[in-house]
């Protein structure tokens, strides 16, 4: 049986690497999933700033919450920068789910969202090696592997799929990441 | 008694407090930071993202760029990534959200640490380049103590901060480093970093 997916992809570039890994990930599903483009979909990053883009944001926020509620797998497809997830990634999840690691209350509310979600999925790339990240404390791993699946179903499982070192890389070492991905994304269906 | 007369502010040596001000805590930190760098002998710039309508995104625009001789294109992040070419301090003040630093600061490291400033390329190897900067700072502020239920940590942010940011700045760069919890200490908590920066 196959698990109703929801692909998140976050890259700003629509012919950047980060979109031949979304479309190898693609590739190797048997359903097609549905698609959230951050970057393309009007999200509003600042929120932060006076409470800008908070209003901007909720109906596309209520939009992804109705997806995210129906999906039993969240599939995230995106650069890691600075050891972390892109701020628009990351203001999407503090937006969406505010407050969830702090109040009780949020994180009931959150819950009420993710409780279906059964498996998440990271498809990332990182400048640096895996060495270099574990000593920088992989802090984009911890908030989707520890944060946002202590949110999710009980027992939901946690697949990291990354790339290191992606700018010393050869373009035929990059093309097999794709192929190794799509093999990984395939392998766990 | 010393004969030396004060430095004049335009050679002082300059401190970057980047602060995420959403509440008058946060403001009032920030703001005590800038005044104890101040006492210390620093000319302070204090950028506060959540007052300055900062977008954090990353847009197409820079990425492309990233890559490039002129890595910057936003005027007004090449004049932020100006001052921390030119600081010898550069100070962090947030709120702890979803377990790290906001989105907002976040983005404004993601935009302005870019190759060029953060790192320069000598024959293709990354190289650090913010040889200037003697003190990395975090004062790192969390509304209320984490769920044990949540297995997560106090502060991502933390590491950033004290590992990934001295990986880019002057060989063994001073680190410092503090987490408080909202609640009665708020006062103490503030009073211990302004002692703790005057004397940087």
């Amino acid at each position: 049986m196959t698990s109703k997916t929801l692909l998140i992809w976050v890259h700003p570039v629509p012919d950047s690497y980060s979109a031949a890994l979304r479309d190898a990930v693609l590739s190797a599903m048997a359903e097609p999933p549905e698609v959230i483009d951050l970057y393309r979909s009007g999200f509003d990053a600042a929120y932060l700033a006076g409470g800008r883009g908070q209003s901007q944001n909720e109906a596309l926020l209520s939009r992804h919450k109705a997806q995210i509620a129906d999906a039993e797998e969240l599939l995230f497809v995106y650069p890691t920068w600075w050891d972390g997830l892109p701020a628009i990634f990351k203001s999407w999840l503090e937006q969406m789910f505010p407050d969830a690691l702090e109040h009780s209350d949020s994180q009931q509310q959150a819950r009420t969202v993710l409780r279906n979600i059964k498996r998440l999925t990271a498809v990332t790339t990182h400048g640096s090696s895996r060495w270099v990240n574990f000593v920088q404390g992989q802090a984009g791993r911890h908030i989707l592997g520890k944060s946002l699946r202590s949110l999710c179903a009980n027992g939901c499982q946690f697949h990291w799929i990354a790339l290191y070192k992606i700018d010393r890389l050869s373009d035929s070492q990059r093309r097999n990441f794709l192929q190794k991905a799509a093999k990984k994304i395939s392998a766990a269906a | 008694m010393s004969n030396r007369s004060p430095t004049p502010p335009n050679q002082q040596p300059l401190a970057l407090v980047v602060s995420v001000g959403v509440d008058d805590y946060l403001q009032q930190l920030a703001e005590n930071a800038s005044q104890s760098l101040q006492k210390s002998g620093y000319r302070v710039e204090l950028l506060d993202l959540a007052a300055t309508n900062y977008a954090p995104a990353m847009t197409e625009a820079d990425r492309r760029a990233y890559h490039t001789e002129q890595s910057i294109v936003d005027p007004l992040v090449q004049t932020q990534a100006d001052s921390v070419l030119a600081a010898k301090v550069l100070v962090f003040v947030y709120p702890v959200i979803w377990g790290t630093m906001p989105s907002l600061l976040k983005g404004w490291i993601d935009r302005t640490f870019v190759i060029g400033v953060a790192l320069i390329l000598v024959n293709g190897k990354v190289k650090r380049n913010l040889t200037g900067v003697n003190h990395v700072v975090g004062i790192a502020v969390s509304s209320a103590p984490v769920s044990p239920a949540i297995k997560s940590f106090a502060d991502q942010g933390k590491r950033l901060i004290t590992r990934t940011i001295p990986i880019i700045t002057k060989r063994r760069a001073k680190k410092h480093y503090w987490h408080h919890t909202r609640g009665s200490s708020d006062a103490d908590f503030a009073r211990q970093v302004s002692a703790a920066l005057e004397k940087l």
